[in-house]
């Protein structure tokens, strides 16, 4: 999927999701459609910083500075994660991606 | 309708009274702890129609038909089960439903949480077989009894997550439904009993157990898991599973899944199996075919359950 978010999109968790850590693993639930996701490294931090609303932006230097890497290396693989939620229905994004 | 004349009976520390005979049940001690009775009645249930096998009403409970067999109707509370027997029904196999699918919508109606697998008492704690049916857990359970362990029940795992901080197993009764074939090749002929108008009535089954072991009724705490594979290849050896590994197959094995979902229990069944998956280890059993190597596994289970025994005994964890 294409990348549709802007650097200073705002990241928001979605209500409705139930999660628990299993040692490594962010084990998800949907409490209304009954669906799983199972989130593990980085994918299960990015959901722990998103416990407030951050831009793109934010959450991309937020993860390139705990794993040491460049924000703009982070950012791909980032925002194609919140495509990923954000196609579960995970997450909202604003200003909404255009389709 | 009359007090039921059959009873009263324990069945996963519930005081069960009924109007059949439920004979693989052990009778109710008054050593067990008081809990809300259950009664097992006799009842007209055909209007409730044919339409569908299963049904759920927030306010009546649910209603399972089985055809050719019996029709049960879980009351809402979780304290009643109604059934109305087919003609020219076999006992046995309308027991097996009880004791199966109904057991499985009692323990969603009481909160615990129903794991399709055999139990058996290894060191003071539960150790469950789990896995999909044909992959060997009632044969491996078997083997277990043969060495003395007490069977804790076969099919439904009955779980509670509520009395205490750990998951414990609330034993339903010592049986595990065997093929004759496998009765026939463990040469389980001497430890079991069974009787013979019930063995393989349909051809299917014969329910075994084991007189010379203790029968269990009250709750005791889950060890471990196993997971079992379809047994194959030559190594016997167990896994530990990951924490996604262990939900995945839990959730996989949840008894009767699809009905606690339809009761609206989604949200309990998640908290149930992430609880269970957090605080149970859960290995894959990997083991070979050969029915003449059973007892590898039963050593490597035996080891497993002394060492962890002797680590909590010496104050360490699981």
């Amino acid at each position: 999927m294409m990348c549709r978010m802007k650097e200073d999109s705002i990241v928001v968790r979605r209500a409705g999701w139930l999660t628990a850590q299993i040692g490594d693993d962010l084990m998800m639930m949907n409490a209304e459609s009954d669906f799983y996701l199972n989130l593990s490294g980085s994918g299960g931090r990015i959901w722990e910083l998103l416990e407030q609303p951050r831009t793109v932006a934010d959450l991309c230097e937020a993860l390139a500075r705990e794993y040491e890497i460049d924000p703009e290396a982070a950012r791909p693989e980032v925002t194609a994660f919140l495509d990923e939620l954000l196609l579960r229905k995970a997450i909202d994004v604003d200003p909404p991606t255009v389709a | 309708m009359g007090s039921p004349r059959f009873g009263p009976y324990v069945l996963c520390g519930w005081r069960v009274l009924s109007d059949i005979a439920l004979p693989e049940l052990p009778a109710w001690s008054a050593a067990l702890p008081e809990e809300q009775n259950l009664i097992i009645e006799l009842g007209a249930l055909s209007h409730y129609g044919a339409a569908m096998d299963f049904a759920v009403t927030e306010k009546e409970g649910a209603i399972l038909r089985i055809p050719e067999v019996a029709s049960f109707h879980v009351h809402a509370a979780g304290d009643r089960v109604t059934l109305q027997i087919e003609a020219n029904a076999d006992p046995l196999d309308v027991r097996a439903y009880l004791y199966g699918s109904v057991l499985a919508l009692l323990c969603y109606k009481r909160g615990l949480f129903p794991l399709h697998g055999s139990s058996v008492l290894l060191n003071d704690a539960a150790i469950i077989l789990s896995g999909p049916s044909g992959f060997g857990k009632s044969t491996l359970a078997a083997a277990l009894a043969r060495r003395g362990h007490p069977l804790l029940c076969d099919d439904v795992c009955a779980i509670d997550m509520k009395t205490s901080g750990q998951p414990l197993l609330r034993p339903a009764f010592p049986r595990v439904k065997l093929l004759p074939d496998v009765i026939a090749k463990v040469q389980l002929e001497a430890a079991v009993t069974y009787t013979l108008a019930e063995l393989g009535t349909k051809g299917h089954f014969g329910m075994a157990s084991f007189p010379s072991a203790a029968v269990v009724s009250h709750a005791v705490p889950v060890a471990a898991i196993y997971a079992l594979d379809l047994p194959a290849g030559d190594a016997v050896e167990r896994t530990l599973l990951t924490g996604k590994a262990a939900f995945v197959f839990l959730d996989s094995q949840t008894h009767r899944g699809g009905m606690g979902r339809e009761l609206g229990l989604h949200v309990q069944l998640f908290r149930h199996i992430v609880a269970l998956a957090s605080s149970v280890p859960v290995y894959r059993l990997q083991r070979p075919s050969a029915l003449e190597r059973l007892d590898e596994v039963v050593d490597l289970l035996e080891v497993a359950s002394h060492d962890r025994a002797a680590t909590q005994a010496a104050g360490g964890t699981v």
